[in-house]
């Protein structure tokens, strides 16, 4: 069983046989849905019922441990804002995982979740791994989005999707770890993320240039 | 532990890959813009290549390099074939190739102005006595003083006794009698004004002192540069005339197709301002003119020149449009009809007017009637020129004008100026009717 030690070896010095992976993970969703308190939640454990709007991006680290794996996120908590939204794709290119964000008593944030799913597979890299989180859960008495809709709506994307209250903390620490149990933790996986550029499927191949023949 | 997680969240407007704050949202865009777009993604698509290349050379695996081949040469002929290309960025590089061509073209110029400016000096005017002739010409271009020169700037040969120094009558410089050419001063006059006459050559003339100009060999050949220039600009190609004549002889044609027409037309419609002879002769002439045009095209199409060259294809062209034009505009006249067709036409038109006289003649007959049953009516009135008195005599105006018309007709005729023709017999026509009313009216 996958334990999830809060910071527990971010570095490997004492575990000579353990792996690190890095990657880099980007929260996506409408403005005051939840994002920066899931990831304080993550990170530290906390919980602020005032929390501040984010303001461009906020940067955090944390380190879960993984059988002999350390997978190491980067996280990128964007601002959810409308006018910082032509930031986004700064942050997301190159990210191998993200997590979109909705809350689940407001019918539009899911929406724009939609919306921010389809944006990341149109534009961000194709191996992207995506989560959908329906965040205020603990605050079920006010739902919109039912879970099923939700759900079938994962389902037909290919997202992880979980319901999570950063207040309660339900399913915070599992979604990140659903995560880091579906991105690949091979070398070139490492490699590829040490790069953080996008992958460049053999379809989409740099076309010769056609000038002189 | 680690820090980052514990101590501080970074937030603002972080760079993702430096984590520098901007503090705005538009610098971070333009940092991100300016510093790490390209890189990022140039380097990856590279590596990505390289790494592809590598695998394929260090695996040797041809089945992938031959797909990979395919693909790129499907994809050069399916894909782009068809696409027209766009003009991509261009510079235009005329006004510096100006600039350069016009510098080196200057330099020539000014040099050759400045020696026909003198060779003009030097020509005008010139003092056939030799003493006076030599003072006229170092009066008009100084000479260099040839005391210090003791070889000839141009062979190096030392002067003495036997090679003595002479003199460039146009840039002053000195040089022995080898070294210097002579420019003939018939042609220099040809040069100073291009319409004087031509004089005639005469290459075993052999050129002296006396008949032309010691010139340095320098000066002659910008002169006789210059000569060329003049002389390619103001003759004209022999395909050049040959085509202004063929071009006038097609001037010609246009009218004579259209008087034809016209004179046709006329026929067709049973006048008889011309006659047979007259639409066979201007057929003649159109004829004629075609053939001129033929054969210059055909002279046009046999001048020498390189198949493939553009002259040939000029000349090709030419010969393609003028008989185009003799066989669509020349060649395609009307049928003329024959004699019984003009006949048969001039005899309906005859009748018609017959018809027409007697009907009128009859109406009048009524009225006359109508009239004299009707008392006190006036009696038509006759009203008779003086000079219907005695018709018939040969000093009637109108007959006399009718006779000399008729002259006119006839010379206009012989000279196929057929508009000519057409005005005056309208005129003879209208003459006619005149005097066959006067005839009417003096009978009655």
């Amino acid at each position: 069983m996958a334990t999830n030690r809060t910071g527990a070896a971010q570095r490997p010095n004492g575990a000579p046989q353990t792996k690190v992976c890095q990657f880099k993970l980007v929260l996506l969703g409408e403005s005051a849905v939840g994002k920066s308190s899931l990831v304080l939640r993550f990170v530290k454990g906390q919980f602020h019922e005032y929390q501040e709007s984010t303001i461009g991006a906020a940067f955090l680290t944390q380190a879960i441990r993984f059988d002999d794996t350390t997978v190491k996120f980067e996280i990128w908590d964007t601002a959810g804002q409308e006018r910082y939204h032509s930031l986004a794709p700064m942050y997301y290119r190159g990210a191998q995982s993200a997590i979109v964000v909705y809350d689940i008593t407001n019918q539009d944030t899911f929406g724009r979740a939609k919306n921010w799913v389809k944006e990341l597979q149109r534009q961000a890299s194709p191996s992207i791994v995506i989560a959908l989180a329906g965040n205020k859960s603990d605050l079920a008495a006010k739902r919109m989005v039912e879970f099923e809709e939700a759900q079938a709506y994962a389902d037909e994307n290919g997202l992880l999707f979980m319901e999570t209250s950063a207040k309660t903390a339900m399913n915070v620490n599992d979604i990140f770890l659903a995560i880091a149990n579906k991105l690949p933790k091979s070398e070139a996986g490492a490699a590829g993320a040490a790069g953080g550029g996008r992958r460049l499927a053999d379809g989409e191949q740099p076309r010769p240039s056609q000038c002189c023949k | 532990m680690a820090t980052a997680n514990d101590d501080e969240i970074l937030e603002g407007f972080l760079c993702p890959i430096c984590k520098a704050d901007l503090k705005s949202a538009s610098q971070l865009t333009n940092h991100f813009e300016s510093l790490h777009q390209e890189d990022q993604d140039v380097l990856k698509s590279l590596k990505d290549i390289f790494g592809k290349a590598k695998t394929i050379i260090l695996n040797n695996d041809n089945a992938d390099l031959k797909e990979t081949f395919a693909r790129a040469l499907k994809f050069n002929y399916q894909d782009y074939y068809d696409e027209e290309q766009v003009i991509g960025v261009s510079r235009s590089s005329t006004d510096y190739f100006k600039g350069v061509r016009f510098s080196r073209l200057e330099r020539y110029a000014t040099e050759t102005n400045k020696l026909l400016i003198r060779l003009d000096k030097l020509i005008c005017n010139m003092p056939s006595d030799p003493h006076q002739r030599k003072i006229h010409e170092q009066d008009a271009v100084p000479w260099l003083d040839g005391s210090s020169v003791n070889l000839c700037p141009n062979c190096a040969k030392p002067f003495h006794l036997t090679r003595r120094q002479h003199h460039c009558r146009l840039c002053g410089s000195i040089l022995c009698h080898d070294c210097s050419v002579f420019l003939d001063i018939e042609v220099a006059k040809t040069i100073i004004n291009p319409s004087a006459p031509k004089p005639v050559s005469n290459p075993e003339l052999k050129l002296t002192e006396k008949n032309g100009l010691r010139l340095c060999e320098h000066c002659y050949n910008l002169i006789k540069l210059r000569k060329q220039v003049q002389e390619t600009r103001n003759t004209k190609t022999e395909l050049v005339t040959a085509y202004e004549e063929m071009r006038s002889l097609m001037e010609q044609a246009k009218p004579a197709v259209a008087m034809y027409e016209k004179m046709c037309q006329s026929l067709f419609d049973g006048e008889t301002t011309y006659n047979m002879s007259d639409v066979n002769a201007m057929r003649g002439r159109i004829g004629k003119l075609a053939e001129g045009i033929d054969l210059l095209s055909k002279q046009i199409v046999s001048f020498p020149a390189e198949p493939g060259t553009r002259q040939a294809r000029l000349q090709n062209a030419i010969r393609q449009a003028a008989g185009h034009y003799i066989k669509e505009d020349l060649l395609s006249l009307r049928k003329l009809p024959t004699e019984a067709q003009i006949e048969e036409v001039r005899r309906q038109r005859y009748e018609r007017a017959e018809k027409q006289i007697q009907m009128e003649r009859e109406r009048m007959e009524r009225e006359r009637q109508r009239r004299e049953g009707a008392p006190g009516a006036a009696p038509p009135p006759a009203l008779t020129p003086a000079g219907a008195q005695h018709d018939d005599d040969d000093d009637n105006p109108l007959l006399e004008q009718m006779n000399i018309i008729r002259g006119y007709i006839k010379e206009a005729r012989q000279e196929l100026r057929f508009e000519e023709v057409a005005i005056l017999e309208a005129n003879l026509k209208e003459l006619k009717k005149e005097y066959k009313l006067q005839k009417l009216s003096s009978r009655s």
